[in-house]
Protein backbone atom coordinates (compact mmCIF):
# COMPACT_ATOMS: atom_id res chain seq x y z
CA UNK A 1 0.00 0.00 0.00
CA UNK A 2 1.16 3.80 -0.52
CA UNK A 3 0.89 5.86 2.63
CA UNK A 4 1.28 9.68 3.16
CA UNK A 5 2.19 10.76 7.09
CA UNK A 6 1.23 14.60 8.43
CA UNK A 7 2.90 15.43 11.33
CA UNK A 8 1.29 18.35 13.52
CA UNK A 9 3.49 18.17 16.22
CA UNK A 10 7.03 19.81 17.12
CA UNK A 11 9.64 17.46 18.08
CA UNK A 12 9.89 16.61 21.63
CA UNK A 13 6.92 18.44 22.19
CA UNK A 14 4.96 15.06 22.18
CA UNK A 15 6.10 11.16 21.36
CA UNK A 16 3.80 11.72 17.64
CA UNK A 17 7.09 12.83 15.38
CA UNK A 18 8.92 9.98 16.54
CA UNK A 19 6.15 7.75 16.24
CA UNK A 20 5.45 8.77 13.05
CA UNK A 21 9.55 8.22 12.26
CA UNK A 22 9.15 4.70 13.41
CA UNK A 23 6.08 4.23 11.80
CA UNK A 24 7.88 5.22 8.52
CA UNK A 25 10.64 3.03 8.93
CA UNK A 26 8.08 0.01 9.94
CA UNK A 27 6.06 0.31 7.14
CA UNK A 28 9.03 0.38 4.52
CA UNK A 29 10.38 -2.67 5.89
CA UNK A 30 7.00 -4.27 5.77
CA UNK A 31 7.34 -3.67 1.74
CA UNK A 32 5.29 -0.48 1.53
CA UNK A 33 5.38 2.66 -0.03
CA UNK A 34 5.69 6.03 1.47
CA UNK A 35 5.11 8.66 -1.08
CA UNK A 36 5.40 11.63 1.51
CA UNK A 37 5.75 12.49 4.97
CA UNK A 38 4.28 16.37 5.41
CA UNK A 39 5.06 18.43 8.02
CA UNK A 40 2.11 21.24 9.09
CA UNK A 41 1.31 23.30 12.29
CA UNK A 42 3.79 22.48 14.74
CA UNK A 43 5.65 20.00 13.07
CA UNK A 44 7.21 22.29 10.80
CA UNK A 45 9.67 22.71 13.60
CA UNK A 46 11.11 19.40 12.90
CA UNK A 47 12.42 20.46 9.63
CA UNK A 48 14.84 23.22 12.17
CA UNK A 49 18.42 22.97 10.92
CA UNK A 50 21.15 23.16 13.82
CA UNK A 51 19.10 21.42 16.48
CA UNK A 52 21.40 20.19 19.66
CA UNK A 53 19.65 18.04 21.96
CA UNK A 54 21.62 16.62 24.99
CA UNK A 55 23.68 13.33 23.67
CA UNK A 56 21.86 11.02 26.05
CA UNK A 57 18.53 12.08 24.32
CA UNK A 58 17.58 10.44 20.64
CA UNK A 59 18.19 13.33 17.83
CA UNK A 60 14.37 13.64 16.06
CA UNK A 61 15.28 15.69 13.00
CA UNK A 62 18.51 13.74 12.50
CA UNK A 63 16.50 10.38 12.78
CA UNK A 64 14.21 12.44 10.22
CA UNK A 65 17.28 12.70 8.22
CA UNK A 66 18.22 9.44 8.27
CA UNK A 67 14.75 8.51 6.82
CA UNK A 68 14.74 10.80 3.85
CA UNK A 69 18.35 9.72 2.82
CA UNK A 70 18.26 6.07 3.09
CA UNK A 71 15.24 5.81 1.62
CA UNK A 72 15.34 8.75 -0.92
CA UNK A 73 11.99 10.63 0.56
CA UNK A 74 10.50 13.64 0.44
CA UNK A 75 10.16 15.34 3.38
CA UNK A 76 8.15 17.76 2.63
CA UNK A 77 7.43 21.09 4.80
CA UNK A 78 4.33 23.49 4.43
CA UNK A 79 5.89 26.55 3.60
CA UNK A 80 2.90 28.80 4.60
CA UNK A 81 3.21 27.16 8.07
CA UNK A 82 7.10 27.30 8.31
CA UNK A 83 7.21 31.05 7.49
CA UNK A 84 4.58 31.80 9.47
CA UNK A 85 6.72 30.26 12.69
CA UNK A 86 9.85 31.65 11.67
CA UNK A 87 11.49 28.41 10.80
CA UNK A 88 13.57 29.54 7.35
CA UNK A 89 16.28 28.25 4.77
CA UNK A 90 18.46 26.61 5.68
CA UNK A 91 16.43 23.62 6.55
CA UNK A 92 17.59 20.29 8.12
CA UNK A 93 19.46 18.05 5.50
CA UNK A 94 16.40 16.21 3.69
CA UNK A 95 13.44 18.22 4.27
CA UNK A 96 12.18 21.00 1.44
CA UNK A 97 9.32 23.72 1.53
CA UNK A 98 6.82 22.92 -0.59
CA UNK A 99 3.23 24.19 -0.78
CA UNK A 100 -0.24 22.81 0.43
CA UNK A 101 -0.52 21.86 -3.06
CA UNK A 102 2.20 18.46 -2.95
CA UNK A 103 -0.03 17.06 0.02
CA UNK A 104 -2.81 17.55 -2.56
CA UNK A 105 -0.79 15.51 -5.03
CA UNK A 106 0.04 12.78 -2.34
CA UNK A 107 -3.35 12.32 -1.04
CA UNK A 108 -4.65 11.62 -4.45
CA UNK A 109 -2.19 8.90 -4.79
CA UNK A 110 -2.02 7.59 -1.76
CA UNK A 111 -4.21 4.73 -0.02
CA UNK A 112 -3.71 6.06 3.24
CA UNK A 113 -3.19 9.16 4.59
CA UNK A 114 -2.26 8.94 8.50
CA UNK A 115 -1.63 12.39 11.09
CA UNK A 116 0.87 12.34 13.55
CA UNK A 117 0.33 15.06 16.73
CA UNK A 118 -2.60 16.33 19.11
CA UNK B 1 0.29 17.71 -14.14
CA UNK B 2 -0.24 14.30 -12.97
CA UNK B 3 -4.30 12.82 -12.96
CA UNK B 4 -5.18 13.40 -9.46
CA UNK B 5 -7.61 10.65 -8.33
CA UNK B 6 -10.61 12.68 -6.15
CA UNK B 7 -10.37 11.55 -2.03
CA UNK B 8 -13.43 11.84 0.14
CA UNK B 9 -12.01 13.65 3.17
CA UNK B 10 -13.24 14.87 6.27
CA UNK B 11 -11.29 17.42 8.58
CA UNK B 12 -12.91 17.83 11.99
CA UNK B 13 -12.73 21.09 13.32
CA UNK B 14 -12.79 20.85 17.30
CA UNK B 15 -10.96 23.84 18.70
CA UNK B 16 -11.95 27.40 19.66
CA UNK B 17 -11.47 29.59 16.34
CA UNK B 18 -8.94 32.25 18.18
CA UNK B 19 -6.77 30.04 20.65
CA UNK B 20 -4.28 29.01 18.39
CA UNK B 21 -3.97 29.20 14.64
CA UNK B 22 -4.73 25.78 13.77
CA UNK B 23 -8.61 26.31 12.76
CA UNK B 24 -7.32 28.39 10.01
CA UNK B 25 -4.58 25.72 8.98
CA UNK B 26 -7.04 23.12 8.68
CA UNK B 27 -9.18 25.58 6.81
CA UNK B 28 -6.39 26.38 4.46
CA UNK B 29 -5.89 22.63 4.08
CA UNK B 30 -9.21 21.86 3.28
CA UNK B 31 -9.97 24.22 0.58
CA UNK B 32 -6.78 23.30 -0.78
CA UNK B 33 -8.22 20.05 -1.24
CA UNK B 34 -11.39 21.03 -2.83
CA UNK B 35 -9.89 23.10 -5.49
CA UNK B 36 -8.05 20.16 -6.38
CA UNK B 37 -11.44 17.91 -6.94
CA UNK B 38 -11.32 16.41 -3.69
CA UNK B 39 -14.52 15.67 -1.96
CA UNK B 40 -14.34 17.75 1.36
CA UNK B 41 -16.48 17.83 3.97
CA UNK B 42 -16.04 20.13 7.08
CA UNK B 43 -17.06 19.11 10.71
CA UNK B 44 -17.47 21.19 13.62
CA UNK B 45 -17.71 19.32 17.17
CA UNK B 46 -16.70 20.45 20.82
CA UNK B 47 -15.28 23.56 20.97
CA UNK B 48 -15.01 23.83 17.29
CA UNK B 49 -18.61 24.83 17.24
CA UNK B 50 -17.59 28.21 18.43
CA UNK B 51 -15.97 28.75 14.86
CA UNK B 52 -19.15 29.26 13.17
CA UNK B 53 -20.98 31.68 15.44
CA UNK B 54 -22.22 34.72 14.37
CA UNK B 55 -20.29 38.67 15.38
CA UNK B 56 -17.59 37.38 16.13
CA UNK B 57 -14.67 39.95 16.67
CA UNK B 58 -10.88 38.95 16.92
CA UNK B 59 -9.74 42.36 15.80
CA UNK B 60 -9.93 43.44 19.72
CA UNK B 61 -7.11 40.61 20.60
CA UNK B 62 -5.40 40.61 16.76
CA UNK B 63 -6.15 38.06 15.49
CA UNK B 64 -7.71 37.69 11.78
CA UNK B 65 -11.59 36.35 11.66
CA UNK B 66 -11.65 33.53 10.08
CA UNK B 67 -15.61 33.42 9.97
CA UNK B 68 -15.47 35.07 6.40
CA UNK B 69 -14.30 32.03 4.79
CA UNK B 70 -17.01 29.61 6.40
CA UNK B 71 -19.53 32.06 4.45
CA UNK B 72 -18.43 30.77 1.23
CA UNK B 73 -18.20 27.27 1.47
CA UNK B 74 -20.12 26.27 -1.24
CA UNK B 75 -18.29 28.58 -3.52
CA UNK B 76 -14.89 26.83 -2.55
CA UNK B 77 -16.09 23.50 -3.23
CA UNK B 78 -16.81 21.91 -0.17
CA UNK B 79 -19.52 19.47 -0.23
CA UNK B 80 -21.29 19.59 3.56
CA UNK B 81 -20.78 21.49 6.38
CA UNK B 82 -21.71 19.26 9.51
CA UNK B 83 -21.91 20.42 13.12
CA UNK B 84 -22.54 17.36 15.45
CA UNK B 85 -25.70 17.77 17.59
CA UNK B 86 -24.90 17.69 21.11
CA UNK B 87 -21.73 19.69 20.88
CA UNK B 88 -24.13 22.51 20.28
CA UNK B 89 -26.88 21.50 22.95
CA UNK B 90 -23.87 21.33 25.38
CA UNK B 91 -22.81 24.51 24.97
CA UNK B 92 -26.53 26.07 24.88
CA UNK B 93 -25.90 27.52 21.33
CA UNK B 94 -28.85 27.74 18.98
CA UNK B 95 -28.86 26.71 15.40
CA UNK B 96 -30.06 30.53 14.74
CA UNK B 97 -26.64 31.88 15.92
CA UNK B 98 -24.61 30.01 13.32
CA UNK B 99 -23.92 32.06 10.89
CA UNK B 100 -23.79 29.45 8.12
CA UNK B 101 -26.73 26.43 7.43
CA UNK B 102 -25.32 23.43 8.76
CA UNK B 103 -26.30 19.57 8.79
CA UNK B 104 -26.80 19.13 12.08
CA UNK B 105 -26.13 15.46 13.08
CA UNK B 106 -26.30 12.93 15.53
CA UNK B 107 -22.81 10.69 17.22
CA UNK B 108 -24.83 7.59 15.34
CA UNK B 109 -24.71 9.34 12.14
CA UNK B 110 -21.17 11.14 12.85
CA UNK B 111 -19.59 7.18 12.86
CA UNK B 112 -21.80 6.64 9.62
CA UNK B 113 -19.84 9.36 8.13
CA UNK B 114 -16.66 8.93 9.31
CA UNK B 115 -16.55 5.43 7.70
CA UNK B 116 -17.57 6.54 4.73
CA UNK B 117 -14.59 8.74 4.23
CA UNK B 118 -10.63 7.84 3.09
CA UNK B 119 -8.86 10.45 4.66
CA UNK B 120 -9.83 12.37 8.37
CA UNK B 121 -7.75 15.43 9.91
CA UNK B 122 -8.83 16.20 13.25
CA UNK B 123 -7.15 20.19 13.77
Amino acid sequence: MKYTLIVKDAPYQSQAADTACRFAHALIAEGHELAQVFFYFEGVFNAVANAEPPQDDRHVINNWTKLALENELELVVCSTAAQRRGVAKPLATGFRLDTLGRLVEAVSLSDRVITFGS
Amino acid sequence: MIMLVSKRCLFINRHAPYGSSHPQETLDMAYALAAFEHRVSLLFMDDGVYQILHNQAPAMIGMKEISHAFRAWEDYGIEHLYVEKASLEIRGIGVEELLVNVCLVSSTELHEIMEQQDFIFSD
